[in-house]
């Protein structure tokens, strides 16, 4: 009778560890294959993976269910969308995965605690983090104004503003992310003929971001509006609107967001031809000497003379690059207890030291980020032949960089602390099996395999939001003009119709 | 009996794990009872629309600018969309609603509903039916469309909060009658809707 137990005991024991080996790859296997066709330029056929991982057949159908991780797949797709200019497509996804991420930020679930708490910390609900919700709406933003629909854009803008609000009553660190997003609306609400909105709005951007590209939009508003700030009017008399007022203030400007304010400069002449090629990979800085003075069609910064003043704009948006992305990583229990120490209670260190000293913990799987892609490259602006000021407007890839290194001491001390719980949890099942050593030793072993096992360390993030995010603005007649967008050593060469007094956003987006 | 006790711990921590992966389940309406009337989002949905649309209607009725169309031998009103000015995308439910304004107006008689968007589309077919390869005799006449004398139109705003694990979002619409010739505002009222997720 005994003996059959014990055959019963093993095979169950067995068939757990089995069991548990079949759980969830972690989010980064399951898109380790489309961002590596994102790496290799095959936006296309990214789109296809993600469309198989969701299940649906094309990228216009959306999947079955919408929540849990498929809200991320959902997400990352948005942005291949974006990249492959199906406007209203990426919207849409967006447009779903916002409304999925809010929920899933409030949704409780005692379960999902015991199962963070003895499994793995991707076992609960996917909780973006606060840059990753400004991005939704900045994003959708710049899908919205490619389309020239100010409607939509202003929507966005007002859930940003929103969550910008929310955020800022947290103190939350991603606060650099709140300038390209409040640009992006002030120019919504500029277009829109609404040009109190649209000062509150850049006033806020400066506060994040030197916009120098803001000069021009910020002096002809204000002639406009009774709207002023101390930093609209910096801008207006050419200063550094992030700057503080004393020199031993604290500065405005969160230090993330000081990317290189100019990453192509005006006036550098494109061939004759408009043969972009020949050029395009030209230093911009030389190009700049070479060509100094040159100026785009109609492309006049200076305010509106005597004559009546019926000029366009050209928008430029280029996202290029893309964040790290988090992957499974495995170190010393002793570096990982040093990384923790600061979020660990003085017990649980106290028992983890004991576990590494007798031998039972050597390692710590957890969530590590990788590199980001396309941080060094320089994206240019082509007009009419000439090359025009590109601004950088944020280093997203830093805030992901920020915001990880903010909460990874909190990650490894949770990975430790499901070590602990599983090693206690196989020793109360050894025990439960009383004098029988060999039994005991088989529930103990196989409880901490089928809990090993389950423990994939929670790699899900937006691993398809662009590195880096750069403006440009020029002024111009109205009528065609041929626009010219580069990075990573893609082109996308558009004409454009500027109506009188109007405006046409051209973006580019190059997730590799 | 000790064995038994091992592996139902061992058991049910496996089973805590198999509940923790449980997702939702795709339903159609008239497979729950009650589904419409269930707050989905933050967004306006179908009893919303019904609120509103009996609350202006109900106002509209018992307006004197009703009164005025009756004196006026059923006058021509068109309908134009809502502004959408709120932190929602809901312009193809605000469409639903104008839709459903015009539906009421027709029914109950008072006034002629032109429709003032596809004025365009309707002169430019009568443009094409005057060539020579329609039958003249069979073709709609120039002349004979009917300009409307008030809109019907409408704002819709939003108060949109988050705090915590809550959001809300209160709308107020503002249903407006105008008149074509002066731009006078003769009937507004007001609805409001609050959705919430808490």
């Amino acid at each position: 009778m005994t003996q059959t137990l014990r055959f019963v005991a093993r095979r169950g024991a067995v068939l757990l560890a089995l069991l548990g080996l079949q759980a969830c790859a972690g989010h980064a296997d399951r898109t380790l294959e489309a961002r590596s066709a994102l790496d290799a330029g095959r936006p296309k056929a990214a789109l296809q993976l993600y469309n198989e991982e969701l299940d649906v057949k094309s990228e216009k159908e959306v999947p079955e269910d919408v929540g849990g991780d498929n809200t991320l797949l959902i997400l990352d797709r948005s942005m291949i969308l974006q990249q492959l200019e199906k406007y209203s497509l990426a919207s849409r996804d967006l447009e779903l995965a916002d409304k999925q991420i809010e929920l899933l930020d409030f949704s409780r679930n005692a379960l999902d605690s015991i199962g963070k708490y003895m499994f793995s910390d991707d076992t609960g609900p996917y909780k973006a983090p606060p840059y990753e919700k400004l991005m939704i709406n900045t994003m959708n933003m710049v899908n919205y104004l490619a389309r020239g629909d100010l409607n939509g854009a202003r929507i966005e803008a007002r859930r940003l503003a929103v969550m910008q609000k929310y955020l800022r009553d947290k103190e939350n660190p991603a606060q650099a992310m709140l300038g390209p997003g409040s640009y992006l609306a002030g120019f919504t609400f500029e277009k829109s003929g609404k040009p109190d909105q649209a000062l509150r709005y850049y006033d806020e951007a400066l506060a994040f971001g030197n916009y120098q590209s803001l000069r021009e939009a910020v002096t002809r508003l204000s002639s406009l509006s009774g709207y002023s700030t101390p930093r609209l009017r910096k801008l207006i008399d050419g200063q550094d609107p992030t700057k503080a007022e004393r020199e031993d203030d604290e500065p405005a400007l969160h230090a993330s967001a000081s990317l290189e304010p100019v990453l192509a400069s005006a006036g550098a002449q494109l061939a004759k031809s408009y043969d972009f090629d020949l050029l395009y990979q030209q230093d911009p800085a030389q190009a700049a000497e070479a060509g100094a003075g040159a100026e785009a069609a109609g492309g006049d910064e200076s305010p509106p003379g005597d004559k009546e003043d019926d000029s366009g704009e050209i928008f430029a948006i280029v996202n290029f690059g893309r964040v790290p992305a988090k992957f499974a990583k495995r170190i010393p229990i002793g570096l990982a207890l040093t990384y923790a120490s600061a979020w660990m209670s003085p017990a649980d260190q106290q028992r983890a030291n004991e576990l590494a000293l007798q031998g039972l913990v050597t390692w710590i799987n957890y969530p590590e980020l990788g590199k980001a892609r396309g941080t060094y490259d320089n994206p240019g602006f082509g007009l009419d032949g000439d090359w025009q000021q590109l601004e950088g407007a944020l280093a997203v890839d830093r805030e992901v960089r920020s915001a990880y290194d903010h909460a990874r001491g909190a990650i490894i001390a949770a990975a430790i602390t499901r070590m602990i719980a599983r090693i206690v949890a196989g020793q109360v099942a050894g025990k439960a099996a009383g004098d029988d050593d060999a039994l005991a030793l088989l529930l103990n072993l196989g409880t901490q395999a089928t809990l090993s096992a389950a423990d994939t360390p929670d790699t899900r993030s937006w691993a398809t939001l662009p590195a880096r995010i750069a403006f440009g603005r020029v002024r111009v007649t109205p009528g065609k003009h041929q626009v010219l967008l580069t990075a990573r050593g893609h082109k996308l060469t558009e004409t454009v119709d500027v109506p009188a007094n109007g405006f046409k956003v051209v973006a580019m987006t190059v997730l590799e | 009996m000790k064995l038994g006790r091992s592996l139902a711990f061992v058991l049910t921590l496996f089973a805590i794990g198999q509940l923790t992966a449980c997702g939702p389940k795709a339903v159609r309406g008239d497979e729950v009872e009650g589904l419409d009337d269930e707050a989905m989002s933050t967004g306006l949905d179908r009893r919303d629309l019904q609120k509103m649309l009996h609350e202006n209607m109900s106002a509209l009725q018992a307006s004197a600018v009703v009164k005025r169309w009756e004196s006026e031998d059923r006058p021509a009103v068109a309908v134009l969309t809502l502004r959408n000015d709120t932190s929602e995308h809901i312009d193809s439910v605000l469409e639903a609603l104008i839709s459903d304004v015009e539906t009421q107006l027709i029914n109950a008689g008072h006034v002629r509903v032109v429709s003032v968007e596809r004025q365009g589309q309707l002169m430019q077919e009568i443009k094409q039916q005057q060539t020579d390869s329609f039958n003249p005799a069979q073709v709609a006449n120039w002349g004979q469309q009917i300009g409307a004398r008030y809109f019907i139109t409408g704002k819709v705003f939003s108060a949109d909060e988050r705090l915590d694990d809550e959001r809300r979002v209160q709308y107020f619409m503002f249903m407006q009658v105008l008149s074509v010739e002066t731009g006078e505002i003769l009937f507004q009222n007001k609805t409001s809707v609050t959705k919430a997720l808490i």
